[in-house]
Formats: C-alpha cells, structure tokens, sequence
C-alpha cells in the first residue's frame, strides 16, 4: 500500500515538476518576446524620429527656396493677385463661373488622372542621399 | 588507496554498478551479457535522440530567424538623459535626439588590415588611411575609428562584416534646420547639457522634467511647442542678411510678436551660428542681440514719451511745441535731426522725430512721473522670457532733469529690444502690456500674463501718430502694398570712446501691421549701416532699417494669413474710427 501511495507521489511529484518547468519555460520566452518587442519599439520610434528631422531638413525654407529659384519658373505672388472671391469675376475678365453640377466631379476627375499616372512606369526612384550627414556637416 | 585490498573491493563495486545500470545481474553478481546487449542498444537509442535533438535545434536556428535570440550588433555606451523635440508652432522639427554610432575596433581581433581598409576607405571618405593603419597596427584592444557615424552609414559598414569592427550607439542632438532660429534654440555642449536658449530653460526646469517630455512612456511625453514660424523666421532672418550685407553693417535684429498674444513668431540675430556646431557661438559678435543685448534705442523710444503725455493729460493731438532753439541741460545741447525751426504740431513732432519736442513734451509730464510711468512698462527692470539670455536695462543712476530729456528720445536708457516690442504691442493694441513668450501660449491665458498700462483711448491716438509717420513722416518706405504700416524709425548714435559718434549709428523701425487693427508688432535694427552712393550718402534709419522692415513684411504678412487691404488705412480713419479693443 505505502508503496503505491510513494509511486503514486513520485509520479505527482515529477508531473508537478514537468508543468512547472513548462510553465516557467512559457514565462521567460514571453518575457523574451516582450524585450524583444519593445526593442523594436524602441527600434521603430527612432526610425520614426530620424524619418521627422530629414523631413524637417528638407523642408528648410532656405533650402525649399533654393530648389525653387533652380527649378520653377514662379515668382512670389504679388499681392494685387490676391483678391476677395467675390472680385474673381470682376477682376478676371472672360473667366466663367459655372455652377458647380452634381455630375461635373472635379476632384474625382483630378483623381482619376492620378490614378492613371500611378498605374503608369514608376520612375527609378533615385537612391536618397545621406540627409542626416548633411545636418551634422553642416551644410546648408 | 594503498592497501591492494580495498582496490579490488572499489573495482568490484563500480563492476557492480555498472552491471546494475546496464540489466540485472546474475546470481553471480556479474553481469548477464546477453541482456545487456540489448539495454545497451536502448542506451545508444537514447544518446541518439539527444544528439539529433541538439543538432535538429541548432540547424532551427541556422535556417529559421525567429528574430528571439538576435544578438545585437551594437552595444549602447554612454547614455545620456534624453531631451525632448523642439518643434515650431506648425510642427516643424526645430531640434531632436537622434542616435549615432560610433565606429571601434579592437586590433587584436583584426586579421587582413589591409583588406579592412580597403572595404571601409570606400565609405569613409574624411578617413585618414596611414592613421587608421598605425592605429590598428598597435597592440591595444580598443581605437576609435570614425565618431559619430549617421543610421545609415552604420547599417551600411556593419553589413561589410569585418571581423574585429563594432558600433557604440550615443545620442547626439541634432537641429534639422542648422542656423535657423539658433539664438532662440541656443544649444547643447558634448554632454547633451543645454547651454542657451531654449535648451538651457528645459535643463532649468529640471533635467528630470526635460527627460519625462522625451520619455515616450510617460503621458507628459510631447515636444517643446515654440511659438515661432519658421517661414516667417526665415523671411525675417533672409531679410534681414541682405541688408547687413548691403549696408555693410555689422549685424542686426529683428523681432516680429503678436500684438495680442504676446508671441514671438520670429526673432533673428545676426550674425548667427549653427548650433549642430556650436563652436562660434560663444563669440562676441554671435550675442543674442533681441533679448541678450540693451541698446539705446533712439527715436524709437519717442513713442513711448507720446503714450505718456497723452496719458497724463498733458498734451492732445492739438498741443503745440516751440522747437526754433536748441535745448541745453547741464553740459550737453539737445538739438533735432531735421531742424524746423518753428512751432510744431504733436503730429508733427513725431514725424519731424523732434528730439527737442519730445524732451520738452516729457518735461512738461514731470521727472517723477516720466519714471514712474518707464516703470509701468518695466524699462526699469530684466524682462524675463523663457530664453535665459536676458539683458539688465542700463539707466542713470541718479535721474535728472537730463535724465527725463534724454530717455525721452531714447538715450541714457538702454533697453533690450524685445522689452521695446512689447512696449509696442500694449501702444497699439489698445493698452494691454503682455509679457512676449517664445512657446506657443493658449489665447484664454494671455489675461494672466498681461496688464493694462495704457487706455484704449491712447492706443487709439498711438495708432494714429504710427500710420501718419508711415504715411507722410520718416517710416514712407516701409509702407507695403496690401497691408497698412504704422511705425516710428529711430537713428541712434552709438557711443564710441565714451562719447556718441556720428559715425556709429544703431538704426531701428519698430512697427506694426495692419493698422487697422494691428495684429502684429515688429522691430528690425542695423548695427551700423554705412551709407551708400543709392542711399545718397545718407545712412540714417529711413535709408536702411525701414526700407528692410518693408520687405520684411511684404515678405511675411500674406504667409501670416492677414487678407490684403484693397485700400490703405488712412490715419485720420483711425482716429475717427470708434475705440474697441
């Protein structure tokens, strides 16, 4: 009898001991994974941070200012052309108002011509130069 | 284990027991052979199992990247506390932290020098190749190879996988914008340790507090929200370079608030500095002259004299100065400009910028009350904004009679020209005397950071004197196309060897737009302009500081959404229009 009972226990014990083991296993994978996951939080918000300050390096007035004079042909709007929009159609002469009618979607039109763009080539992107090494030269 | 005996006892037992582990004995006690072969194979089975199981992990792991048991390629060395972004009032990052590696190698662990240099050289183009080789030729474990390498330029050399190289990851501060806005951000030193402007005010308040605004963790998490445009800073700074450049001066200011809020919206000071690089800004001419430098402000300052007469009660718009003789107090003459030599309107005395009007005008409101009402406007005391640079006033330390006539026209009182702007704003505004401030400010709090100095009833006749002197007086060329200015232009004389020089001028225009209901204030000085043959030999405020305030706002006021006027304020509807706030 006493040495059912002691086979009895050992085999507990061991089944006991067995899930433990499992579940402290689990526990410290998990623990893993989590350490894990916030590194690439962390991982992601830097990317995220780096991402805003060359955003925010290219969009230096002084540089978009640059890049505008080099490439367009446009000047700084004088203000006469800045008008009330109840003077566009004194102001500009031969221009024709219409009202606006339901099936004339300008801005779905606008899109559609998008999306064709969009399903055109894809221009080779050009491989993006270094921004942040640029901050840290200094140049400007 | 000497006595034979006792050996062969202990030999017998371990027969014994290995009998025992490998089958049952006989009654011989050795053990039965043929039972044994087959717990022998059972034993093999089992080793087995464990040697395919190693094996079947370790291909896992070198077929499968279950991204767990990555080993990271840089370790993290020298962290320090973070700061959080500094963004403009539109969002714009202004300032950031952002991690850097820097390149280590360890000699000993280096096998093809010659090879390494060869696959790095490519990427590193500032690296010095013989320096590089005798450092890892000598016989340390640790030399820097490249500092402060970019996210990018690391991801790329790690991937050339030299044996022997590594990356140490630092934070470095970095201004996406390089000079712009420099004096207002200030900087940090090597330690990430604020050391002006806006960075030294976070450290001020606690590097702890500075840190729980970067810790994304934490619910106070959120970047520094300046009250600045960077557009319009930098039509302001733009501006403002040209003209140093084209009068050959020696710097110059310039400040743009709202007159309702009591926001700065831009501030430059030139010369700058590059704050990615902060090497020049410790130099003398690099001060932070809006609010680090007092300045006699010269005829500027007038107007303030004009708010206090009317104030006071002791002129209208109709008074009458008699300004045919010089005035003499104590040792010194006082004398105009533009002499008229006649008897002149309140009006005209501004615009004609009489300094013997205006001495005579601050006389007639009395010493005590000159003082007390400077006072009010707290010319007597340090303004203090979030930028620690901040400038004591200089005044005479015993007031005279001298004292009154002088400051009136805006000598012998030094003031910083931010405190002047927002002098200002309360002079057109309606009254109100708003403490500026370079973060963003919540429109319901500017009540508690403001106090009525003036009446809205003195505003009105300011507004007034302001557009006129645009109009007709010495501020003509700062009238813009679509937006009505209203200013007062001011020529000081500097003073050189301990006296003023007519040599050394300290020009200013301090104005505000649109004056009908004039939104916002600016100041722009020029730390001696010289003359030039198109400014017909002139270099007085009208020839430089004006014109440049002209630009400036035809520059910034349509991207600071003000709609253009179809017509130009005239004064005199100012003065009839009903006085509101």
């Amino acid at each position: 009898m006493i040495r059912i009972l002691n086979a009895a226990l050992v085999v507990a014990a061991l089944v006991a001991a067995s899930i433990v083991y499992s579940l402290e296993r689990e526990s410290r994978l998990a623990e893993g994974r989590l350490a894990e996951i916030n590194r690439a939080i962390a991982e992601e918000r830097e990317q995220i941070r780096r991402l805003r300050a060359e955003w925010s390096y290219l969009n230096t007035p002084a540089r978009l200012e640059k890049l505008a004079v080099k490439h367009l042909q446009h000047v700084p709007s004088p203000i006469s052309q800045v008008i009330k929009l109840n003077e566009v159609a004194a102001k500009v002469p031969g221009l024709k108002l219409e009202e606006e009618t339901g099936g004339d979607d300008a801005i779905g039109t606008m899109l559609d011509g998008n999306v064709a763009a969009v399903e055109g080539e894809v221009p080779p992107q050009p491989t993006q130069p270094d921004l942040i090494g640029n901050i840290l030269k200094g140049m400007e | 284990m000497t006595d034979p005996a006792q050996k062969v006892t202990f030999f017998m037992v371990v027969r014994w027991l290995f009998a025992k582990a490998l089958g049952s004995t006989d009654a011989t006690g050795l053990p039965n052979f043929k039972q044994g072969r087959t717990r022998g194979r059972l034993v093999l089975a089992v080793f087995v199992l464990c040697f395919a199981t190693i094996s079947g992990r370790i291909l896992q792991l070198a077929l499968f990247d279950d991204g767990f048991n990555r080993i990271h390629t840089s370790s993290t060395a020298n962290m320090r506390i973070p700061r959080p972004d500094i963004v403009d009032r539109n969002g714009f990052v202004l300032a950031t932290d952002l991690r850097t590696g820097s390149m280590f190698a360890n000699p000993r662990k280096v096998n093809d020098i010659d090879e390494a240099i060869e696959l790095l050289s490519p990427h590193l183009p500032d690296l010095d190749v013989n320096k590089l080789r005798k450092k890892l030729q000598s016989d340390k474990g640790f030399v820097w190879v490249e500092r402060e390498v970019t996210p990018r330029l690391q991801e790329t050399l790690h991937d050339l996988g030299i044996a022997g190289f590594g990356f140490r990851n630092e934070t470095r501060r970095i201004y996406p914008m390089s000079r712009l806005a420099a004096h207002v951000l200030g900087f940090v030193d090597v330690d990430s340790v604020g050391l002006a402007g806006i960075e030294k005010y976070l450290d001020d308040r606690g590097r702890l507090f500075a840190a729980s605004l970067a810790d994304p963790h934490k619910a106070a998490a959120a970047p520094v929200e300046l009250s600045l445009d960077v557009r319009v800073q930098h039509g302001l700074t733009e501006e403002l370079k040209r003209a140093v450049k084209k009068y050959k001066a020696k710097g110059a200011l310039g400040i743009i608030m709202d007159a309702t809020t009591g926001e700065v919206v831009a501030a430059s000071s030139l010369p700058d500095f590059n704050p990615n690089d902060p090497k020049d800004a410790l130099k003398k001419d690099r001060i932070n002259r809006f609010s680090g430098g007092v300045f006699e402000m010269g005829s500027v300052f007038k107007a303030v004299t004009f708010a206090m007469a009317f104030e006071q009660r002791t002129i209208t718009l109709q008074s009458r100065f008699d300004v045919r003789a010089p005035l003499r107090a104590g040792g010194s003459k006082i004398d105009d400009f533009h002499p008229q030599r006649r008897i002149l309107t309140v009006p005209e005395v501004f615009t004609y910028s009489s300094n013997i009007g205006t001495a005579k005008m601050a006389l007639g409101v009395g010493l005590a009350a000159h003082q007390a009402f400077l006072q009010k406007f707290g010319f007597f005391d340090r303004l203090r904004t979030e930028i620690p640079e901040a400038a004591a006033p200089l005044r005479p330390r015993k007031w005279r009679t001298v004292s009154t006539m002088t400051a009136s026209f805006g000598h012998g009182i030094s003031v910083q020209p931010l405190q002047l702007v927002s002098a200002a704003a309360a002079l057109v505004n309606g009254g109100r005397l708003i403490t500026p401030t370079f973060l963003k400010r919540d429109r319901e709090l500017v009540t508690s950071h403001s106090r009525q100095v003036i009446s809205a009833e003195t505003s009105k006749k300011m507004r007034y004197l302001f557009r006129l002197n645009v109009e007709k007086g010495s501020g003509r060329k700062a009238e813009t196309e679509g937006f009505s200015v209203g200013g007062k232009t001011g020529t000081a004389e500097k003073v050189v060897g301990g006296r003023y020089s007519k040599k050394h001028r300290f020009n200013s225009f301090l104005g505000a737009f649109p004056m009908n209901a004039p939104r916002y204030v600016l100041v722009v000085s020029i730390d001696e302009p010289q003359p030039l043959p198109e400014t017909h030999g002139f270099a007085t405020s009208g020839w430089n500081a004006v014109p440049t305030a002209g630009k400036v706002i035809a520059r910034i006021a349509p991207l600071l959404g003000l709609r253009p006027e179809s017509q130009p304020v005239a004064a005199e509807s100012i003065l009839n229009a009903a006085v509101g706030g």
